[in-house]
């Protein structure tokens, strides 16, 4: 089980650095 | 209500916005250089950056700025996980408490490092005093922090010019928490230390009752979840007690930054309706009033920061012009009797009670400093309580959740709450734009699609997360399981618990039994992508802003610090807040009092 919610507070941190990726993509103006 | 109670709510505001501006003055000196206190203790600034290897001259863009946040709270939520997991083997564990289980651990991480400080756990009952202090207490202060770091870095955007770089993290952070929320916390913990706030490591007492008594005990099935009835009501057995457990602990410089940090989280199991963490009437002031004392006073920081401080009463005034009358509404329906209760109980005021609806609230507080505090920690993101709102009259119980559910920004979290509410005036301007052909600029930068794509995700995580997780909770037999109470008021227990996650407030309608494996969970999931996800959203405005030159104020520019700005921001946060909610909201506390008229 720790495995099972250690890996869920890793997967939620890439989430949000994917996010922080896709903000910054959009922030790219043409 | 009784008049002694209205003048109490009059006096607690009135020195609430006596302290707004001196600390407001202090907060902006902090965070730009010029304050004495900061040029002092320099040198203890400067040798905290070398022993962390960080440069102190250093900037950031605001993708360096978002991800050293990300890293910095992913680690903190790591630690505390581990410290809950290992505490039977650390130190300063008198009670000799077990792990906490896997899902709580997760739950209580997640919820300390985004500030919500939900609780699906009892303190006293299964934490170690080293978790507390090194968990919990440390992450009350980071969590704080964090939300004054992200508000410091979205001011930049605005005073910036044409610039790239928007402050660095590790600066702002160790500013908020080394010269605000340290030296706030010390005064505040003595001063509870003084009122009889508990603050010991020894272990905890037993006493022997002298009158024992006979209680109602919930009755649970082998996986402790509530018995119910055929009618739906718990199942309850009468138990006998002769001795009673005093808990101890620290826990006064605990509930210190809880209270400044709009954290929430209680040392003990009912917060501060506990009388070792809110002993006397004037504990219950300074602990209420610590509750909005930074969110209001960085209007006026803001205001400094960007030069003119106008633009910080203005928003200020917007929460006013919410809270205000949404406090009276709380007060006046808690002042009311009961139609519930037998008629032979009395509910008038008198010499032994403050009258009104006294279910779920100290005698010690009544209904006015209960109501206050109801209103000042949903209004607040902070959570902790000194009622029980689950027992609150369905529109007593509605205005706290409906102050959750508006976003958190009037007043909002530290921090938090106010980059809030700068959002809520980005689309404010955005719509007048719209309406009266002005253009779209806010403190001299011009708004344009990537702000209001940014600003809209910010407005509609937090309902999207609030109402999905409310309709999985009621659609899964795991999720109605939890609730105490059938029909509307079960459902407003289960919205409660989600708004109030989502919107990374903590605090919960009593009665909803969550520290479940699908609870722990789920409720961890939507404070983690309620806090980041409009963070990263919130900076990435901030390095918009930044990058764009200063536009002078113009015949086309809509003024931002009149009183017709002031009406048009409270409206925009009043209709997202209404028209993300009724609907829910009609299905729980607003057919209850429908309800509660038949009587």
């Amino acid at each position: 089980m720790d495995l099972w919610f250690l890996g869920l507070i890793v997967v939620l941190a890439v989430l949000t650095w994917g996010g922080i990726v896709l903000c910054e993509r959009l922030l790219v103006r043409p | 209500m009784s008049s002694n109670g209205w003048l109490q709510l009059a006096i607690y505001l009135l020195v609430l916005l006596l302290s707004v501006k001196p600390l407001g003055l202090y907060m902006a000196g902090v965070f730009d250089g010029s304050g004495a206190v900061t040029r002092w203790l320099r040198p203890l600034e400067r040798g905290l950056y070398k022993l962390c290897r960080v440069d102190g001259d250093a900037s950031m863009n605001w993708k360096q700025y978002a991800l050293s946040m990300l890293a910095f709270n992913a680690f903190g939520a790591l630690a505390v996980y581990a410290l809950q997991r290992l505490q039977a083997y650390l130190p300063w564990n008198p009670q000799q408490m077990s792990a906490v289980t896997p899902d709580s651990s997760f739950n209580t991480a997640v919820s300390y490092i985004t500030n919500t400080n939900w609780q699906g756990y009892g303190g006293e009952s299964s934490m170690s005093y080293l978790t507390q202090m090194l968990g919990l207490g440390v992450q009350n202060f980071l969590s704080a922090a964090t939300g004054i770091a992200v508000l410091v870095a979205l001011v930049r955007g605005f005073t910036l010019k044409q610039a790239q770089q928007i402050g660095s993290f590790w600066v702002d952070l160790t500013r908020a928490t080394l010269y605000v929320l340290l030296p706030l916390s010390l005064i505040l913990a003595l001063a509870l230390v003084g009122q009889g706030v508990v603050q010991s490591f020894s272990a905890y007492q037993t006493a022997t009752l002298v009158d024992p008594i006979t209680v109602s005990e919930p009755v649970t099935d082998a996986a402790g979840n509530a018995l119910k009835d055929a009618h739906g009501n718990p199942e309850t057995r009468p138990v006998q007690v002769t001795t009673q457990t005093i808990p101890l602990g620290p826990a006064a410089s605990q509930i210190a930054i809880k209270q400044l940090g709009t954290n929430g989280g209680g040392f003990f199991n009912v917060n501060s309706a506990h009388p070792f963490e809110n002993p006397t009437p004037l504990s219950n002031l300074l602990e209420v009033l610590a509750i909005l004392l930074i969110p209001a006073a960085l209007c006026y920081s803001f205001g400094r920061l960007i030069g003119d401080t106008r633009q910080g009463w203005a928003l200020l005034a917007a929460m006013l012009v919410l809270w205000i009358p949404l406090l009276g509404l709380t007060a006046w329906a808690e002042g009311r009797s009961n139609p519930a209760y037998p008629p032979a109980l009395a509910q008038a005021a008198s010499a032994q009670q403050s009258g009104g609806n006294m279910e779920g609230k100290e005698t010690r507080f009544g209904v006015a400093d209960s109501a206050l505090w109801a209103a000042a920690t949903t209004a607040a993101s902070n959570g902790s309580v000194n009622s029980m709102h689950d027992s609150y009259t369905p529109v007593g119980g509605l205005i706290p959740m409906w102050l959750i559910q508006l976003g958190e920004v009037i007043f909002g979290g530290v921090g938090s709450g106010l980059y809030g509410m700068l959002v809520f005036a980005i689309i404010a301007v955005f719509i007048a734009g719209l309406m009266v052909g002005r253009t779209p600029e806010y403190l001299g930068k011009k708004l344009e699609a990537f702000e209001m794509k940014m600003a809209s995700l910010v407005i509609l995580i937090p309902p999207f997360f609030s109402l999905v997780g409310t309709a999985i909770a009621v659609s899964a037999a795991a999720g109605r399981a939890g609730t105490a109470n059938p029909g509307a008021h079960g459902f407003s227990e289960i919205l409660y618990a989600f708004s109030s996650a989502s919107n990374n407030n903590g605090s919960a309608f009593a009665g909803l039994s969550a520290n479940t494996a699908f609870y722990n969970t789920l409720l961890g999931i939507v404070m983690w992508t309620s806090r980041y996800w409009l963070i990263v959203p919130v900076l990435a405005i901030a390095g918009s802003l930044a990058a764009k030159k200063h536009v002078p104020a113009g015949a086309g520019t809509l003024p931002t610090h009149t009183p017709l700005f002031v009406v048009l921001l409270a409206s925009t946060v009043l209709v997202v807040g209404a028209l993300a909610f009724f609907p829910a909201l009609a299905l729980g506390p607003i057919v209850e009092e429908l309800q509660f008229a038949a009587h």
